[in-house]
Order: structure tokens, then sequence, then C-alpha cells
């Protein structure tokens, strides 16, 4: 394993500009648990992200306490890590990466782990490794000066794709093979606790006459996720309640307006949640969905929801796409359906429940098969992958 | 601005939530440094005995809530300071049930005594420790209905009742100036032959650490006295500690509880506290302990002790009823609203009904109630113990929408079928339910409203079954005799009267309304909360239904620019149908509040001209409030709702 010296860190950070933290965004958490798994691993590492995260003052020591206390709520990290919390250079409106990153974060960083081209490209200047990781969001696959990243070098330690699809893109940017590892998110360990009291008491008040079963989806709300399926197997399953967790507040009134066009009595649009709440409901469900609407995102969609799934125990029923295909062949507490098939996705729901009766303690095999993929893992391969490099120790 | 007026700007702009999109029953709200200490115990209790759904929110500051705010049917605030703060800055709370926990009054929070007693007014419930604290509330002007006072609490299978003899006597606390670390100390110095425990927290059980001892800047001269000893241990540890209590000592000067008094208490350890808090309330001088006067100077207290110390009686008898379980499960019980004796309940969106009861398959409430729109849709008739429902009637409007004239309807009650019965579409009804089957009522029921004609027969996009605008019923006591007998389903008896015509009674001027249609002059775009005018003089011309006749009460919702209003704006209304016409002047601070203007339609016109005039509106750009909007801004109509004065 990597051994740093003294004042050097492994930074992770995810785009210029982010916030520390704030609900519901994928890669905030993805920023969080990999610089939790980082620091589980014995190997320093500094969190760096926007102190616009917080409505408060958090220059001081009491205001680094309630950074620590906010990732926790949120994403369910304990916090074994530094933190750089970033402020914009006077007349701009976010941290950029020539501010207060180059100054405070940088003089620190053995190495980077980051989303971000634009960070990318700062290491390249000042000859700081990093790793890149490729998530095929928006302003990733804009990026145009994609050969200064310089990806082939040996300053860049590791080009991690999300899926193969990514893996494919990569390639055909000429970035060589060997840099290129896949890697799925990860999976907060935390999920895998048992929470019986918690599961029994939602269902103890969800479960009220005339629903006998509870369906959970837990994600974002975009159409691309296959909210509509979710609505059409809700008017067919009326005696099953279900729980749609996540989504913005645009994205909830519209599908507000749906729910009640179609008379969905059954149906409930709770928002976003924290962590912990997100692990009891998914312990408390019948079945957890995993919905896609047809479509090309399905293509490069992750199958980190599907092993946070797995890692609750609860039976999974999954939209047939490439990244759940690894299910098919294991035998776990799961139903595949096709989206194209129209009322595909209320048949595997009433398999899965006639099949898969609750059980409070979960089922075993899906525990065990969500297991490998949680971040600590995650962040171990990657870091075997890497292996050892020599460190800069001037700045 | 005060804290009062940002409290009502902030409410006028609460967002409207669906009883299904609520994630929790009840969120409890606290400063962070309560973690782990006596706020928290509380909540934690409460939360425990509700059977709810629940999570809690620390907040890192008192003047707003820093953390996600889940949405909730509840909020309960372990403590005012926060709970005033937040209702001006936080408008989904608005939306919600609110309770507060009032632990003392202590006006060191930066919150004036109005702007309390006006936040603490919007609360469904005050809860307070002691009966002091209630009577103090309700001088100070909050509503006596609103109070409860709940005695707790400590665990009887924890603090176990034991004979007395060993001679220790024992003070229990945080460390607070005002528990009069001088008194205590000058107290012990008094008493050199008697033994003493000081009871703290340990550093690892609180978030707060100026809550430890060693705080006291004569911390070093406590440590040194040969008579004391000082613990400093976790909640758990505590019935260890006070199992070797005789006397329990309290010199505190203010305070809520103390919750130490009854833990003492359940021990069997004689009290000698200060009048304060509950202690009059729960400590008869002589009988079973011994109350100290706040001005008392060391030499009146040692006496006291040294009466405690030679005191035979048993203290801890009765005690029982002071558990923390008794306490979760009494305010838990007040916060689910049980209906009691004769009740009526109206669902209109100016009361509170709808969010206290409704639960899934309604739409936001209207002025005159909630609309239906899922095939069933359910609410709670929440029962005090030992009680049982007797009658229950609900008045219901059935919709348009469908093609046949007549919907079939069917009521079930914890999902019991009690009756069916078809109602004619367009009309309103009545259905009077009695001989409510005794053996299927619980402490809360769900009453659903089951709509039977197929969804296919529905004409339009949204589908408005029935609006439930009132119910109303009476509860007695469960006494042993059957009141009620179990006949052969629930005797429904329907009573339903036609509405003369389509005209709406209620118009809604909020985007995406069919009022937007009406003919209006000197307004802006509709908002989703209403439209604001951008004239001094703005107007609109609604229809009249025909089933209006004679005087007709036209009541206008909404609400004035707030910086106008401090401009010393006055508001008038004026209804004109060209024949009669009537004016209403009204002084306005800046609330969502209704404005009624009575009216004579002599001519039986059906159309009148609403007009609404300020003598003066500004724009933000001009306050220097955002310099991005000059849109003129001056009255803020969200509804009109017209109906016929008996």
């Amino acid at each position: 394993m990597i051994s740093l010296p003294r004042a050097m860190k492994h930074v992770v950070v995810t785009k210029e500009g982010d916030p520390l933290c704030r609900a519901g965004r994928a890669r905030l958490i993805w920023a969080a648990n990999t610089a939790e798994a980082t620091a589980a691993l014995g190997i320093p590492c500094l969190l760096a992200g926007g102190a616009n995260a917080f409505t408060y003052p958090v220059e001081s020591i009491a205001g680094t306490f309630a950074a620590y206390r906010a990732l926790e709520a949120l994403y369910g990290v304990s916090g074994q890590f530094d933190l750089a919390l970033l402020h914009p250079d006077p007349g701009e409106e976010a941290w950029s990466v020539d501010g207060d990153f180059r100054r405070h974060v940088l003089p620190h960083a053995a190495f980077v782990q980051t989303r971000d081209p634009r960070i990318v490209l700062a290491c390249v200047r000042r000859r700081i490794p990093y790793i890149f990781e490729h998530h095929a969001e928006d302003y990733q696959d804009s990026f145009a000066p994609w050969d200064e990243l310089r990806l082939a070098s040996p300053l860049c330690l590791a080009v991690v794709a999300i899926t193969e699809a990514v893996k494919a893109q990569l390639l055909a940017r000429r970035v060589p093979a060997a840099k290129i590892i896949v890697l799925d998110s990860g999976v907060n360990a935390r999920a895998a606790l048992r929470r019986p009291e918690a599961a029994s008491r939602w269902r103890h008040n969800l479960l009220t006459p005339p629903y006998h079963r509870l369906a959970v989806y837990t994600g974002g709300m975009q159409a691309e996720r296959g909210i509509g399926d979710l609505m059409n197997a809700a008017a067919a399953l009326p005696d099953t309640l279900f729980i749609l967790a996540g989504g913005h507040d645009v994205e909830l009134a519209d599908w507000r307006n749906q729910m009640v066009r179609h008379g969905l009595g059954n149906v409930r649009l709770i928002g976003y949640q924290n962590h912990e709440v997100v692990c009891e409901l998914q312990q408390a469900a019948d079945v957890l969905i995993f919905s896609r609407a047809v479509g090309k995102r399905g293509e490069i969609t992750s199958p980190l929801k599907v092993f946070e799934y797995l890692l609750s125990g609860t039976p999974v029923v999954a939209a047939k796409i490439p990244a759940t295909q690894r299910l098919a062949g294991q035998e776990l507490a799961s139903h595949l359906y096709d989206p194209t098939i129209q009322g595909d996705l209320p048949r595997a729901l009433a398999a899965s429940f006639k099949a898969f009766p609750y059980r409070m303690e979960g089922y075993g095999q899906n525990i065990r098969a969500g297991e490998p993929f949680i971040w600590q893992e995650r962040q171990r391969r990657l870091m075997d992958f890497i292996g050892d490099f020599p460190i800069k120790v001037t700045f | 601005m005060s804290l009062k007026d940002r409290i009502i700007q902030t409410a006028a702009r609460h967002p409207g939530l669906l009883d299904q999109d609520i994630a929790f029953d009840i969120v409890f709200v606290m400063h962070v440094s309560a973690k782990g200490w006596i706020l928290e115990k509380i909540c934690r209790r409460v939360a425990e005995a509700s059977g709810l759904t629940y999570s809690f929110v620390y907040s890192e500051r008192n003047d707003s809530i820093t953390a996600p705010i889940p949405r909730a049917r509840a909020y309960f605030f372990a403590h005012y300071a926060i709970y005033a703060s937040a209702l001006a800055v936080h408008p989904q709370l608005h939306g919600a049930s609110l309770f507060v926990w009032f632990t003392h009054p202590d006006f060191g929070k930066g919150i004036g005594l109005d702007d309390l007693v006006y936040a603490l007014q919007q609360a469904d419930l005050v809860f307070t420790a002691n009966a002091q604290h209630a009577s103090a509330l309700m001088v100070m002007g909050v509503p006596r209905t609103n109070i409860r006072t709940i005695y707790g609490g400590a665990d009887p299978a924890l603090f176990r009742a034991r004979p007395r003899g060993n001679g220790k006597v024992a003070f229990v606390g945080a460390y607070y100036e005002r528990k009069q670390p001088e008194q205590m100390l000058a107290l012990m110095r008094a008493m050199p032959d008697v033994p003493f425990l000081l009871i703290g927290p340990a550093d690892s059980s609180v978030q707060n650490k100026e809550l430890l001892w060693s705080n006291y800047s004569r911390f070093a001269e406590l440590r040194a006295l040969p008579n004391l000893e000082i613990v400093e241990g976790d909640y758990e540890d505590y019935p260890r500690y006070f199992a070797g209590i005789d006397v329990f000592v309290s010199l505190s000067s203010l305070e809520g509880g103390p919750i130490a008094l009854i833990e003492a208490m359940m021990v069997n350890a004689v009290p000698v506290v200060t009048r304060t808090g509950f202690a009059e309330e729960l400590v008869r001088h002589g009988e079973n302990g011994f109350l100290v006067s706040l001005d008392a100077v060391t030499a009146e207290i040692v006496p006291l002790v040294r009466q405690a110390l030679a005191f035979t009686g048993d203290v801890s008898r009765g005690t029982e009823a002071w558990s923390w379980a008794a306490f979760g499960a009494g305010i838990s019980q007040a916060m689910r609203f049980p209906l009691k004796g004769r009740f009526e309940l109206d669902f209109g969106r100016q009361h509170r009904a709808a969010r206290r009861y409704l639960r899934e398959g309604w739409e936001l409430p209207e002025t005159l109630g909630a609309w239906q729109f899922a095939p069933r849709a359910t609410l709670l008739l929440p029962l005090q113990p030992g009680q049982s429902l007797q009658s229950l009637a609900l008045q219901l409007q059935t919709g348009t929408i469908f093609e046949a004239g007549t919907i079939t309807v069917r009521l079930l009650l914890n999902d019991q079928p009690l009756a069916t019965t078809e109602l004619q579409i367009g009309h309103r009804c009545e259905l009077a339910l009695s001989h409510l089957p005794p053996d299927i009522l619980q402490p809360v029921n769900r009453l659903s409203i089951e709509v039977l004609t197929p969804p296919n027969l529905l004409i339009g996009d949204v589908p408005r079954l029935l609006r439930l605008n009132h119910i109303n019923g009476e509860t007695q006591p469960i006494d042993g005799r059957p009141r009620l007998r179990r006949a052969s389903g629930a005797v429904l008896a329907v009573h339903q009267e036609a509405e003369d015509d389509a005209t709406a009674t209620e118009f809604l001027f909020m985007a995406g309304e069919p009022a937007e249609d009406l003919p209006a002059f000197g307004w802006n775009e509709a908002e989703p909360n209403g439209t604001w005018s951008n004239q001094a003089e703005a107007s609109v011309v609604i229809p009249i239904a025909p089933s209006l006749k004679g005087k007709i009460r036209v009541v206008v919702n909404g609400r004035v620019y707030e910086p106008v209003r401090t401009r010393n704006t006055s508001l008038a209304i004026t209804l004109s149908d060209g024949r009669s016409d009537a004016t209403g002047e009204f002084k306005v601070d800046g609330s969502q509040q209704d404005f009624t203007v009575d009216y004579e339609n002599r001519g039986g016109r059906r159309m009148i001209q609403v007009l609404i005039a300020l003598n003066d509106i500004s724009s933000p750009s001009e306050l220097g409030i955002d310099a991005a909007d000059r849109r003129r801004l001056g009255f803020m109509l969200s509804s009109i709702t017209l109906s016929t004065l008996a």
C-alpha cells in the first residue's frame, strides 16, 4: 500500500466549484465515500470542497466539526479524513482551481483523485500525479482539449471508467488500455448494518389497509430512471404501497401532478432522505425497484444502486440493462423485467412478492453478493492497480 | 423587521404538500449541543412512545435550521429559541403541525417577549414541564387550549425504590450558573460531617462541553472538599449512583423540572429542592420532601437537609405516574389530536383539521374542503383512551366529472366495510353514520371513502371525485354498558341537495387555476401562491352562481406586499354589480388572511366586480430589495369565495 510522506495527502475532489456536500448529489457522495475509504486503508486523505455547502460560517474548529457532522448525516461517513473548505476569490461565485485550490490544497497533494478534467489540467501543469475518474457526466464528455490531460503520461496514475461502455469511449480517445480500470461506484458499508427496529416501525406505519406490500425506489427522479413505469406499476398493484425517495422539488412537482391525474393513492413521493433513512426504508421494503426507462442512458448506467440494494438484503426487481445483467446468473433474491414490455414491471413485482416473502433479517445471498462492492473494496482495487510510485515532496 | 413580521412573511410562502409528499409523521428539531443530553432524551422518549415514523434534525445554529429539513406532518421543537427563529426562516414549517417543548422561561436567547408569544401562538401545542410555566404562558397570551403540562420522567425499572440508610446527600446535573454552585459549595462546607455526592455528565456524553463541571471557576475548591465525591458518568450509570443516596438536593434558581427530582423520588431519596420548576407540584413540604425558598441562605437550608436525613417516610409512592413511558404516551397522545365529546372539523385550507386528520388520496385543501383524487382516500379518527365513537356525519360535495349521473361510494372503518350508497353527481351530501361497531374501534381509526364507480367513466384530466367539507360526531366514554349495538352494518343516512348549476363559488388565482381566465385589470402573471396586483387599483370580475341569493358574503384571501405595509398602507375592497355596491376597509399586517365584505345582490345580478385598492404600491427594485425585480407589487390575491349569508 502507498505510504505518503508527512503532510502529503491523497486529495479527493469532485469538480471545480462544487460544494463539499449537498443532498442527493451523486458526485459529492462519491467524493465523501472515496475519502472515507482511502483513510480506512491507512492513507492520509484530504477531501476538498466548497464552503458554500453551509449557510453558516465554518472558518473555525467548531465549524469544521459542523462540516464533519453534515457529511455524516447526509452520506453516512464518519470523517476519518482531513477537510479543505474552499472559498471563492473576491468577485467570484464559487471556488476555482487557480484560487483556494491551488493555494491551499495542491501544496499538500501527493496525488489527486478527481472527476474534473480542469483539475487534471492543473495537476499536469504542476506535475502532480493524478487519478482521473470518468463517469460520463456532461461536463466530462464536453471537455475539449482532451489531449492536454496527458492520460498516457506517467503522471496519470489511472483512469477510472465507470462502465465498460465508458472504457470503450476512453479507448476511442486513445487512452492506453493499461491505464484504464473499470470500477463500479461503491456502496457505503453502513448499508449492511441491520436496522430491525426502524424497519419494523416503517412497516407498521406504512402497511395499513389496504396495503399489504411495500415497494421502495431510492434515487433520482428523472424520467430516464423509469419513474413513469413505476407509476404504471402502482396503478396495476393497488394493494402495494410505492415509496419513491429522492429527487428535487421541480421533478417531484411534475410527478405529483401525474400521481394525482392518475388517481394514485398508493404512491408516496417523499423526496431526498439522509443515508440512514434510505437504509431503513430499504430494509423495511418487500422489494426494491431499480427501474430504467427505455433509451441509451441504460447503456452507461452504473449498477451502484443495485449493489446498495443487494447489501440491504431485500429482494430486488431490476430493469434488464447491461449493468444488471450480472444479477441474472446468480442465485439472488431478484427478478429482472424488460422495460420495453408494457406491464412487465408489475409482473416482476408480483413474482417477487410470491417467491421472496419479507424477511426481517434480509436475504443472505443478496447481502453477500453486495459485500464486494463497498467503497473501501473499490478503493483498495484502485490502489492495487496503481501500485507503488514516486511521490514528489516539493511544490 | 421584527421576528414576528418575518414569521408572517415566511408563513405566506409555505409550499402546499399533499400527505403523499410526506416522509415522516414527526421530525424532532434541536440544537446540536442538545445531543446526548436531557432535551434529546425527552424527544427520544416521545418518539419511541409515539409509534410514529420519526426523524431527528440537529441544527448547528439557533437562528435557523442548518440541516436539511425532512418533509413531515409535524415538527417537535425541543427548545423554543430555535422554534421561534426557524418559523421566520423556513416556510415548510408553516404547512405542518407544530409542537414546542417549553423548558423554562429564559429571555437571554435574543427573542423578545412579543415575538416569542406570537411564535408560540402559531404552535398547535406547547408542552410545559410544570403548571407554573403553563400559567405564565397563558398570562402572556398563549391560548390555554394549546398548552399541555405533562410531568416526566424517569424509568422506574432503572430507578428502583430501596431503603435509605447510608446518609449520603447528592446534587445531580450538569454545570450551569443557575444551579447555584456557590450555594452548593457553601452548603457542603457548612455540613462537614455529611458525605456529599455530585453526579455530573461525563465528557463523552455531551456535545456541549460547557456543561462539564470543570468549567466552574471554583472547581478546584469543589474538588478539594473532603466530604464530597464527584462522579462524572453517562446517563446509563446514573441508577447505580442514585442507589447510594439518601437525600437529593437541588438549589437551582430556575428549572423546568428538574428531572433528577423524579429520579431521586423513584429511588426513595428524600428531596430538598428550591421552589422552581415542578418542585412545588410534586413535593408536599414535610410529607414527601422539603421545599426551599429561592432566596434561602445556607443557614436555612442546613436544617432542611438534616430533617431530610432524619425523615422516615417512603417518598417513592406514586412516582410510577411520572415514568418516561407515561410522559411519552401523554405527549404522543396529545399530538394525535384525539376527538373529544361532540366534535366538528372543517377541512378548508384555513383550518388545521386537514393537516391533522387527512391522509392519502386528498388534494391540497381549498377554502371549503379537500378534493378526493384517488379512488380510496383516508382520514384518521383518533380517540382518547376509554372513549368510543358514537356517531359520525360527513358533509361532502360530489364532483361533476363522471358520465354517469350517480356514483357509488363505500365507507370503510379500519378496512371493514360500514355502508355503501349511491350519490348523485354535483350534489351536496351528508352521510350520517350511527351504530358504529365498537369492536372495530381502535385508538387511531382509519375511515376510508371509496368511490367504486370505475375511473374509466371519468371526464377530464384531474379526478375530483368528492370534496370533504366537514365532519361532526360524538364520542362517549366506554363505561362497560354496550351503548352501541352491533348491527348488520353501520346505519347510513344520506341527505343530498342539488347545486343549481355548475357555477363555482370559489375562485383560485394561483398559476394554472381557471380563474386566470376571468376578466381582470391591473395584475401581474399568476404565481404558485396567487397573483400580485401591479396597480394601486386592480379589479377582477367574477360570476355569481344562481344558488347564491340575497345577501352574499365575499371572502378575499391574500396579503399585502410587506414593504408597502410598513408605510401605513390601507386596503379597501369594493364589490360592485353596477346597481349596488359595498366596501370594506382593512388594517393590513402583511399576513395571509381573509378579508370579508358582505354585499346585497339586489338586482339578482350574475356578475360582480371586485376592486382591490391600496393607497400606494411599490416594486422590489425601487425599495432596494431586489434590483432585478422591477414588478410593482400591491396585493397578492389567492382566492375569492362567495357564500349566501343566512
